[in-house]
This record gives structure tokens, C-alpha cells and sequence, in this order.
């Protein structure tokens, strides 16, 4: 499935800046992480949630969940020798690797696009690797280790937004909150059950629909009866959740179809009152909430 | 100078790369542009799906499980919300350092211009209409 084909490169609708819209289909992604001495990569990764925190006191933030298909990894260790296309380890050695990753072999670095690991040979203790280590003598140094690849340089862009600024809005009208939760849940499933010749999910789809719900906590002021009765008669409101109040530094969640659910009252000093609601679409379908950049 | 820690590796040093698939399931390897910072590490998992021996041996013993599937894995990790500094009403300078993550859960993501012609999604076949916006 070609991330063309299921990206839908949607709308200018009057906003500026980048927005994210809902859409049937969803991409999938490669994640790596380098944890010291060993680099772990996963494909077709999904995300399957995310829920934004945002308070008056924290930071804004995202806790992201999902799965994948597979891991990979590829670790550290001083070859017995390395020439060729062959890198013959110690005993256990080809244990710290995974085809398809990509190594630097002592400080050669093949011009920092790393040796591919073609084959493993767990019983030879070997590694095959492409494109050729060169001629001999190759760069690699008896005794220095293999290495995973990894790039280096580029430069950290945007900042950190704290949650505390940004007004939200219940129905056009602003409302101070303490904190707003919004959840995505995406409803993907993995189909290892089918049978395709590998030992993997190769596939995923969505066979329920995404849930976008949230909660907003709130002092229990003179209007918040109302949502007793909003939430019982199934009053809809737009609800929109800004971070952040300077330009380009801005995200926005917004939500036109909120619908409430029976609100709770705790608190031993002030009254706090909890609501939780749920995003629905309307008639248009994938428009229960957009993300705007800007 | 000798360094005792050599084979450890240490949370505050973890680094993160993420790039969309062009082709579903395909490893993609990404660039140092694709970084992204992450709050506390990446936590993952696999498990290694074992099926119990269950032929009849006339034994109380418990042998050797036979190896079944590769489970999909779940992964999970904190980050902030980072937008780029940037307002872009053209281009995608105001994409935020997780655009793909922001992308792969919601399934679209497009920069915005006043008063534009866009697309909309229509539905569940794939298809395309164009709309006033």
C-alpha cells in the first residue's frame, strides 16, 4: 500500500498553516532508536493512540501507543576479521544482529551510509554484508568493534509548548479549564492470522471505527449545572483546545461535534468538576476533530 | 583514560529516528533530519508466540514448546507537543518535529492557504472530490 495512495493530501480550508485531517486509511512508519551500544528499527509501525495532555501546570504533551510488525537490531562487538563481504565474529556474536540492519565497521562507514547485513550464519559466525568492504586492506582496524549505523549532525527545530497558555472555547465561548485530555484511539488490527508464508503480520486495517473522546476539568462554577442537562439531552458543542498563544508556537485541537457525558463533582476544597465527552462526525464523516499547526 | 561503563547503554543518551513507509511494512532508513526527540525512552516489545507440546508421551513431563509467530509488537513513548516556530501559509514550515506520528494517526496532513480549493476525503473508497474550501 503506497503511502501515496492512502494519504489524502487534504484540504486548504482557510487555515494558515499545517493541518492534519481524518482519514479512512492510515500509514504506516519505520521507527529507530539507538540505545547505547545497539540500534533496534521496527516496520510498519501504526500509531494506534495518542492522547494529548494538557493542563495548566505542565508542559503539553502526547502519550503515544501503537504496534508493529517486526524488530530488528543490530549491536557491538571486535570481529575476528573483516574482509570482503564477510564479517566473522566470536561465538554468539551474529546473535546481536538482524538482516536488513546496517553496520559500521570499524571507522569505515562506507561514506556514513553504513554495510547493509545481507545473511547470518549463526553456526559459520559470520556476517554478510553489502556492498563489499572494498579491496584489501579495507579501512577496518583489527580490534576495533562493528557498530551499528546511525547518523549524525542536523539541528533541533521548534520548542516545547506549556500547556497553561491558550484559551479554551466551548461553543464560541471561552471557558478556563484546569486541564483538557483529548484520546484518539485508532482501532487497528494486526492480521497474523492470516496465512502468508512468514512468520509476521504483513497486513493491518481498521475493522471498527476510530473513538475520539476526551475530558475537560473544571472549577465548578456558577454554568456547570449545564452540563448535567447538556450531557442528558445529548447537547452538542464545538469544543476547540489551543496550546500555546504566539504564532508559529500554536497547536489547536479542535472538536465541532462534542457531545457530553455525565459530568462528576470531587474536591475537598474547591469543587472540581470532571467532564468527559465524546467527538462525533457529522454527516460529512472524518471530521471529528482536526490538528492545526500555525 | 580507562572507561568503566563501556557496555553500558544509558537512557539519557538514547536517540530516535521515524520516517514514513512508502511502501507499507517495508523498512524504511531514515536520515537525521527524520530525528525526533522523545520524552524519557522508546519502550517496546515482541513476543515470541510458543505453542505447548501437547502429543501424548506417557509421561508427566513437560517438554519443549514448538515455536509459533511472530506477535506484533507494541510500542510506546512521551513527547512534547513541539510546534516548528513557523506560520506557514504556503508550505510546510509550520509542521511540527512529530509530523509523522501527527499523520499516521490522523491520515492526512496539508499545508494551508486562505481561501484555496482543497481536497476532502470522501469516504472509504479511495476516491476524491473536489471541493470549495
Amino acid at each position: 500500500m503506497a503511502h501515496s495512495d492512502i494519504g489524502i493530501k487534504a484540504g486548504t480550508d482557510g487555515a494558515l498553516g499545517y493541518r492534519y485531517k481524518l482519514a479512512n486509511q492510515l500509514s504506516s512508519f519505520s521507527l529507530w532508536t539507538k540505545k547505547g551500544h545497539t540500534v533496534f528499527a521496527f516496520r510498519g509501525v501504526t500509531v494506534e493512540q495518542a492522547e494529548f495532555g494538557i493542563s495548566g501546570e505542565a508542559i503539553a504533551g502526547v502519550s503515544w501507543t501503537g504496534k508493529y510488525m517486526e524488530q530488528k537490531w543490530a549491536g557491538s562487538i571486535v570481529p575476528i576479521s573483516a574482509s570482503g563481504d564477510t564479517l566473522t565474529l566470536p561465538a554468539h556474536g551474529t546473535e546481536r544482529y538482524s538482516i536488513g540492519m546496517y553496520v559500521f565497521v570499524g571507522v569505515d562507514t562506507n561514506n556514513t551510509h553504513g554495510y547493509q547485513i545481507t545473511a547470518i550464519d549463526h553456526i559459520a559466525n559470520t556476517l554478510t554484508i553489502s556492498p563489499d568492504l572494498g579491496g584489501a586492506p579495507s579501512a577496518w582496524v583489527a580490534g576495533t568493534e562493528i557498530i551499528p549505523w546511525w547518523p549524525t549532525g542536523g539541528s533541533e527545530t521548534g520548542e516545547p509548548v506549556h500547556g497553561k497558555m491558550g484559551m479554551v472555547t466551548i461553543g464560541s465561548e471561552n471557558c478556563v479549564v484546569v486541564s483538557a485530555r483529548v484520546t484518539v484511539v485508532n482501532n487497528i488490527k494486526y492480521y497474523i492470522n492470516e496465512k502468508n508464508n512468514q512468520w509476521t503480520a504483513e497486513r493491518f486495517g481498521r475493522p471498527k471505527v476510530r473513538e475520539i473522546d476526551g475530558e475537560l476539568e473544571l472549577f465548578f462554577l456558577k454554568p456547570g449545572p449545564s452540563y448535567f442537562y447538556r450531557a442528558e439531552h445529548q447537547v452538542s458543542n464545538a469544543i476547540v483546545i489551543p496550546v500555546g498563544n504566539v504564532a508559529g508556537y500554536i497547536m489547536e485541537l479542535n472538536i465541532p461535534y462534542a457531545e457530553y457525558r455525565t459530568p462528576r463533582i470531587s474536591g475537598d476544597e474547591e469543587f472540581i468538576q470532571n467532564i468527559p465527552y465524546i467527538a462525533v462526525a457529522s454527516a460529512d464523516e472524518n471530521d471529528e476533530m482536526t490538528i492545526t499547526f500555525k | 583514560m580507562s572507561n568503566c561503563a563501556l557496555n553500558f547503554a544509558f537512557a539519557n543518551e538514547e536517540e530516535s529516528l521515524i520516517i514514513m513507509e512508502e511502501t507499507c511494512g517495508d523498512l524504511e532508513k531514515p536520515s537525521i533530519d527524520e530525528r525526533i526527540y522523545t520524552v524519557g525512552p522508546v519502550g517496546f516489545t515482541q513476543e515470541q508466540e510458543f505453542l505447548d507440546d501437547e502429543q501424548v508421551r506417557s509421561t508427566a513431563s513437560r517438554f519443549s514448546p514448538i515455536k509459533g509467530r511472530k506477535m506484533p509488537g507494541d510500542w510506546n513513548f512521551n513527547s512534547y507537543v513541539k510546534p516548528s516556530g513557523v506560520r506557514d501559509a504556503i508550505g510546510d514550515g509550520s509542521k511540527p518535529e512529530h509530523d509523522v506520528l501527527f499523520e499516521c494517526l490522523m491520515g492526512s496532513g496539508a499545508a494551508g492557504t486562505d481561501g484555496a480549493l482543497g481536497y476532502r476525503y470522501k469516504g472509504g473508497h479511495g476516491w476524491r472530490t473536489r471541493i470549495s474550501v
